[in-house]
């Protein structure tokens, strides 16, 4: 492993995480064999490069280049929600599109080739360079590229070394992370501090929701310094290690990078979620609690108050509208019983919820909201959803696209919460779009006619007298 | 007569190109009961499905061998046969599609070898049976060829697994098709051939599986295409049709194979083309030409004569896969459009047949340089291409993969003398629509210096 994954991580730590739940449930020969391993056939989801591209792409000003063969960028570029206020940089593709020549002799040469000539046409305030499967197994010394092309750049150019074969998207994440803290993070000051300064880990302004969320901080006086990464700069995201607090948004892989935070810098760091009152009450009095002062938490009591009056109003209709409907819940994380309170909140009943990607306290949590009748989801595979859905007579699918088509085939309404949604529903206005869109989900008039029979599947008597 | 020159980057600046796999994976997309498993990372897969899925907005049938840094240097075999038994287990399937990747390319493995030994051993004599599915391996490394170059050798495969028959179906014409023919393109295509007292097999056949209808139930394999049986029986062709310049070398192969005459056709866009076609149908059908058929040439030579007032002189920039590059263009070329840009991803035989003067090999900053330089008017590209053309103002016209920002990438007809009406008629309007009021002034000489702003939703 270390041979082909590189760079100054020790492999073996990035499996030893005390922050994961997981981890420390563990026997200790259990928890070195670290996450468990994809059954060849049966899987799905993205690798640890899709992970750590998840992670960093969304610093909009950096040209991200993929140093490998066409698979690993020509179909991923610019496939993400993650928006940007400004530069657009992120949104491009740069590959070093390796072929025969380069799997033989070596690719060091082109990848030297293509960070300099993206620097030279854009002008970046830095370069990320990420390593995939075949230039991890063709040998290729990825930072001995990154720091000659950094010389005569004279730009940061960082080495991430996350080949696909190296784990899973969680994993990827992780080792993202640690790209940040060896290379990225502490290399810059900001323009000035204050002392309400924060970091958010793990928050990618899908759909802008960083825009919903930053203003309500705002108002409390919390500065998000640096986001990683939505909507990021890269001297933001280099400055993060003077700020006071961190929020890890609903993300187990990036725990590990708070806690470098912690331990290097003395940042304490929280979980949270920006997803319904509940959550979004919590993150406040998390922030105020770190940030520290009687003060701030009376404010955050005040603010909290406001806004949630305010919210009630604007979520009233829908109250009334989606009372009693039912859903099947399948998420991961945080998501998974942060949602659950949001739903509850609206009066939907959530009938299930999945916890493939969540810790046995994640799971509590889930039991404890959805009561005894509520049923958690271990296999999320579609048939399995939607044989679940049958005997729950659940009215709507809430999950990440890759259900989507799982929902739409069963002819059931379905809500987009994960990295493809095109809605923001992060903090309060993100929750009265939230109880919109599921509104308009459930009451769609297509449903009632993608079910209807079609004329030759009806009693022929049927349709013959005229009139419909 | 091209010339075919290389692009400028000398990587890949916002990459035109996809990988080979991803064109292998589709020829078995479109087959019944059947799933592609890519043989590499999990993320090999991830990706390819992900993209899929945007561009069909469709469940898409995809699996990984999930191969590890551990089992990638120690030897993955056993990673296909464990996921050849999962999936034949859980699901079933008539057919799987095995393709390599860039990764199990490199370390030397013998796929075909370790196939060979184990249970999923070609024997087409009892397909299809329980737990017996017909497998295909297919060497489609990332790191060499494209798309189009997948979907070439994946479709070798297949009709390099048909059996020879004993006996032949005069009636029967196999058409195997390249990956520029929409649904109802390949709909056009079967349509034409019936029309002519034929009987067609289409493979791959993308309008049975992947051209987005509501089945019973939901399915983890394809719920159409081309049926094993069918697959199977293609030796027994009266003729073989190559549709496509992708299918060329699969219908050579099958022709050998079935004995049986072949005509072959770069693509089937615009009234030449399908000229040529006809004359072979009539040739193999010994009918002549319905009225039907006569009826929807009348109407394109009619719109060839219309569009060419707005399509006349008109400056256009293309990019897609080399067989799509050439029909588009060709059937834009011929009703007087200049092509002042146009880039494929990869190399291939039949760019150096386009009519225009040159085409390059590159991605889409090639495309939006040249683009912007020779101040096109319209950009006819994937979704990737709609960025291009707002930096540059152009109209954006969306034909090609992926289609992700429009609907209906299935329902855009680009073959046959029906289909090349359409797309000759959808060409022309975009134009309309660009110098319409709706851009001011962009009727007159084109300047790429003027704001994107006006342009950002002129796609067509």
């Amino acid at each position: 492993m270390a041979a082909l994954t590189r760079g100054t991580v020790e492999p073996g730590k990035l499996f030893d995480e005390p922050a994961c739940d997981h981890n420390r449930t563990k026997e200790p020969a259990a928890r070195k064999a670290g996450c468990p391993k994809p059954k060849p056939g049966g899987t799905a989801g993205g690798c640890a490069f899709d992970g750590s591209m998840i992670t960093l792409v969304p610093i909009a000003d950096v040209a991200h280049v993929v140093h490998g063969p066409i698979a690993c960028a020509g179909n991923s570029w610019d496939g993400r929600g993650s928006l940007s206020s400004g530069p657009t940089l992120y949104r491009r593709g740069f590959a070093t599109d390796i072929g025969e020549q380069e799997v033989v002799f070596g690719g060091e040469q082109r990848l030297y080739d293509t960070i300099v000539e993206a620097a030279r046409r854009h002008h970046p305030p830095a370069v990320f360079v990420y390593s995939t499967c075949v230039t991890a197994m063709i040998g290729d010394d990825i930072d001995a590229v990154c720091a000659a092309a950094a010389t005569v750049t004279g730009i940061p150019v960082v080495p991430v070394h996350a080949p696909g074969f190296a784990g899973s998207k969680n994993f990827g994440n992780r080792l993202a992370g640690q790209a940040l803290l060896e290379h990225v993070i502490g290399t810059v000051e900001p323009a000035f501090s204050t002392p309400y300064d924060v970091n958010l880990v793990g928050e990618y302004n899908i759909a802008g929701e960083l825009w919903d969320v930053a203003p309500v901080l705002a108002k409390l006086g919390i500065r998000v310094l640096a986001s990683i990464s939505g909507d990021a700069r890269y001297a933001d995201v280099a400055a993060a290690h003077r700020a006071r607090a961190t929020m890890v948004v609903c993300s187990r892989a990036l725990l590990s990078l708070a806690r470098g935070l912690e331990d290097r810098y003395g940042i304490p760091w929280f979980e949270g979620s920006f997803y319904g009152l509940r959550a979004m009450a919590a993150t406040l009095r998390g922030f105020a609690g770190l940030l520290g002062g009687d003060e701030l938490a009376w404010r955050a009591n005040e603010l909290i108050a406001a806004e949630e009056a305010d919210v009630a109003a604007a979520l009233a209709p829908y109250r009334e509208r989606l009372a009693g409907a039912r859903a099947v819940l399948y998420t991961g994380g945080v998501k998974s019983w942060s949602l659950v309170s949001a739903l509850q909140d609206l009066g939907v009943e959530v009938v299930a919820s999945g916890a493939t990607k969540s810790t046995d306290d994640d799971v509590d949590k889930i039991v404890s909201l959805l009561g005894p009748d509520g049923r958690v989801i271990r296999d999320g595979n579609p048939a399995e959803l939607l044989r679940l859905v049958r005997e729950t007579q659940a009215d709507i699918l809430i999950a990440g696209g890759r259900n989507q088509y799982t929902a739409l085939k069963g002819r059931l309404p379905f809500l987009d919460v994960n990295q493809e949604r095109q809605h923001a529903f992060a903090g309060y206005a993100g929750m009265v779009e939230f109880a919109r869109r599921l509104d308009l989900a459930l009451s769609s008039p297509v449903w009632e006619q993608v079910r209807a029979p079609a004329p030759w599947e009806r009693p022929a008597a049927a349709g013959t007298d005229g009139a419909s | 007569m091209a010339r075919v020159v290389p692009g400028a980057t000398g990587a890949a600046f916002d990459p035109l190109k996809h990988s080979q796999p991803l064109g292998g994976a589709l020829v078995f997309l479109g087959l019944a009961r059947s799933i592609p498993l890519l043989h590499g990372a999990q993320g090999c897969t991830a990706f390819a499905k992900a993209l899929l899925t945007r561009h069909f907005r469709e469940p898409i049938p995809l699996q990984t061998t999930a191969v590890t840094e551990v089992t990638a240097v120690l030897g993955a075999s056993d990673s296909v046969i464990a996921a050849l038994d999962t999936i034949t287990e859980r699901n079933n399937p008539d057919v799987i599609g095995v393709l390599t990747t860039g990764m199990t390319e490199v370390n030397g493995e013998d796929l075909l070898g370790v196939l060979r030994t184990s249970r999923y051993a070609p024997r087409t004599s009892c397909f299809p049976a329980q737990g017996h599915p017909l497998v295909v391996p297919v060497s489609t490394p990332d790191f060499r060829g494209g798309l189009s170059d997948g979907w070439a050798a994946a479709l070798e495969a297949l009709v390099g697994a048909v059996p020879a028959a004993g006996t032949t179906r005069a009636e029967q014409l196999a058409v195997l098709v390249g990956p520029s023919l929409s649904a109802v393109d390949l709909d056009e295509v079967a349509g034409l051939v019936r029309a002519f007292g034929l009987a067609p097999v289409l493979v791959p056949d993308l309008s049975g599986s992947l051209d987005g209808h509501l089945d019973e139930a939901w399915s983890p394999l394809t719920t159409g295409g081309t049926s094993v049986a069918d697959l199977l029986g293609l030796g027994a062709s009266g003729a073989v049709a190559a549709i496509g310049a992708t299918a060329a070398g699969a219908g050579a192969v099958l022709a050998a194979r079935a004995a049986a005459p072949l005509t072959a056709h770069d693509h089937l866009s615009g009234l030449a083309a399908v000229d040529r076609l006809v004359h072979a149908l009539m040739d193999f059908g010994g009918v002549p030409a319905p009225e039907e058929v006569r009826r929807w040439r009348r109407r394109l030579a009619d719109g060839l004569m219309d569009s060419h007032f707005v399509l006349g002189g008109a400056r256009v920039a293309l990019a897609g896969e080399p067989e799509q590059l050439v029909a588009v263009g060709s059937l834009l070329y011929d009703a007087g459009a200049e092509i002042v840009a146009a880039v494929s991803p990869t190399e291939a035989a039949v760019l150096e047949r386009a009519p225009w003067d040159e085409v390059v090999v590159g991605d889409f900053v090639d495309l939006a340089e040249r683009a912007a330089a020779a101040g096109a008017e319209l950009v006819v590209a994937s979704s990737r291409g709609r960025e291009v053309a707002n930096r540059i103002g152009a109209a954006h016209l969306a034909v090609g993969f992926p289609v992700y920002d429009r609907l209906g990438a299935q329902l855009r007809a680009t073959a046959g003398y029906r289909g090349s009406l359409h797309l000759l008629v959808d060409a022309a309007n975009c134009l309309l629509d660009y110098r319409s009021g709706r851009c001011a002034g962009s009727g007159r000489e084109h300047s790429p210096t003027r704001s994107n702003k006006r342009y950002e939703e002129l796609t067509c």
